[in-house]
């Protein structure tokens, strides 16, 4: 007979380890979100002038509004002031601002001259959000370090934040979005996305 | 966009002119929310204005023309011959960091570039795949302990801080550049300024509130580089990102929300 104490040392062997291996299944699913968009990036890019805009905009729509979590994306970048929003302007908010994601996008990955993404870590930071670092390669100059943070969101990871050699996106946009709606208003917000959405448009 | 904020990251502290949108002042009667990292927003915001102005009407023409009358190759040769005089100050903050690697590979860098590149004007070190470092003296304070301080926009040089104004000192007397004639100091700035000239640009297309746009990032980007990028994991992590939605939150995740330009 198998003695107690050798019992209990597998089972929480077998604890250990299954926990690791599902882990390890969690980081890949992330990584692949990850490694899936960049590819559609790498894709857009490379068909350069052949695509205009609206074209870019159409293939970007889908692959934005699968990989990130725009809804959470946009109630973290208006911070406290999400609470003081009617849910038609949250509504409208979302819209406004999934629209602008997307067509930043378009707007900026419209030729190609050799990039590529390279994965270089993944690791979970705490349950239910995932870090992955990532390189974009870069011919002629030194590698551009691109992060993403991922979070959980049902049974799929979704990126929540971009990280761009140490810089945050979700960082950037909340203090200059909770700072136009504290100076000026919500409408003055939609009134600056707006503006930015028809100038990359043009 | 990413070749463009790169761009922009990598010179944001050397020779910021800000040329951006119109919006950068608050407006009187508005409500104004001090930032712990910059308290002096008011004059700061002041300085970046006149900084914005000084750049579309002087920095930015220059530039346009230095940018028309040179080829690409000899502005790359010009844009190479100043970095290679940057090596010395990297060499020195390399050593007063403790940087044993670093040191030997910008030192290596710039006998390499200096005796085979003719002077600096080719970067034969980057074709020999010995990597480039960029460190000056406020990081070398910051890994010394002495805290950032606040925010600050310095007329004609962009932004800053505390630590950062005596850094540009010692940065400026560590520099060669600092001792030759005023031409070559002339033709210095001229290069820096065209390498910004995209980044400047990005953020023109990009921000909604330059000013704030351009003070984030510049934190973010100067903590990233003194912590060799050791800050990304944990600075990201805004409070907010814990944050659960409300019940009548959890329609909107179901609603079609109609994406379209």
């Amino acid at each position: 007979m198998m003695p107690i104490r050798k019992v209990i040392m597998m089972f929480f062997l077998f604890c250990f380890t299954s926990t690791g291996f599902a882990e390890d299944a969690e980081t890949a699913a992330a990584t692949k979100v990850v490694t899936d968009f960049q590819a559609v990036i790498l894709n857009v890019m490379q068909q350069g002038d052949k695509l205009d805009f609206e074209q870019r905009f159409a293939i970007f729509k889908p692959a934005v509004i699968k990989s990130h979590d725009l809804t959470k994306i946009t109630r973290i970048v208006v911070s406290k002031e999400w609470k003081t929003l009617t849910t038609e302007q949250k509504k409208e908010l979302i819209r406004k601002f999934s629209t602008l994601s997307i067509a930043s996008y378009a707007h900026y990955f419209n030729s190609f001259s050799g990039q590529s993404f390279k994965v270089v870590s993944a690791k979970q930071l705490s349950p239910g959000q995932i870090y992955v670092h990532t390189f974009l390669v870069l011919p002629d100059d030194k590698d551009v370090s691109m992060d993403y943070l991922l979070k959980k969101t049902g049974d799929d990871w979704r990126i929540i934040n971009i990280i761009t050699q140490g810089v945050s996106d979700l960082a950037l946009k909340r203090s200059e979005y909770v700072a136009v709606i504290q100076r000026s208003g919500f409408d003055a917000l939609l009134t600056e996305l707006s503006a930015k959405i028809e100038k990359f448009s043009n | 966009m990413i070749r463009q904020l790169s761009r922009f990251l990598a010179v944001a502290g050397i020779f910021l002119l800000v040329a951006c949108a119109s919006n950068s002042e608050p407006k009187e009667k508005e409500v104004v929310v001090i930032n712990p990292d910059d308290p002096h927003e008011r004059i700061n915001r002041k300085t970046y204005a006149f900084n914005r102005g000084v750049d579309t009407y002087i920095s930015s023409p220059l530039a346009t023309v230095y940018q028309f009358v040179l080829p690409d190759l000899v502005s790359g040769t010009i844009a190479n011959f100043f970095t290679n005089l940057k090596e010395p100050r990297t060499v020195i903050n390399d050593a007063l960091q403790g940087k044993e690697r670093p040191a030997g590979e910008d030192f290596e860098r710039f006998v390499i570039n200096s005796l085979l590149g003719l002077g600096g004007l080719i970067d034969v070190a980057s074709y020999a795949e010995i990597e480039y470092h960029e460190e000056d003296f406020s990081q070398t304070m910051a890994v010394w302990g002495v805290p950032r301080g606040e925010y600050v926009v310095i007329p004609v040089l962009g932004p800053s801080s505390y630590r950062g104004i005596p850094g540009k000192i010692v940065d400026a007397a560590a520099s060669p550049v600092s001792y030759l004639v005023w031409p070559i100091q002339v033709l210095d700035l001229l290069n820096s300024r065209s390498n910004a000239d995209q980044s400047l640009k990005f953020i023109d297309e990009a921000a909604v509130d330059p000013y704030l746009f351009m003070r984030a990032s510049y934190i973010q980007w100067r903590d990233y580089q003194i912590s060799e990028g050791a800050n990304a994991e944990t600075d990201i992590l805004l409070p907010e990102l814990n944050d659960s939605f409300d019940d009548e939150d959890l329609d909107l995740l179901d609603d079609d929300l109609d994406i379209n330009l």
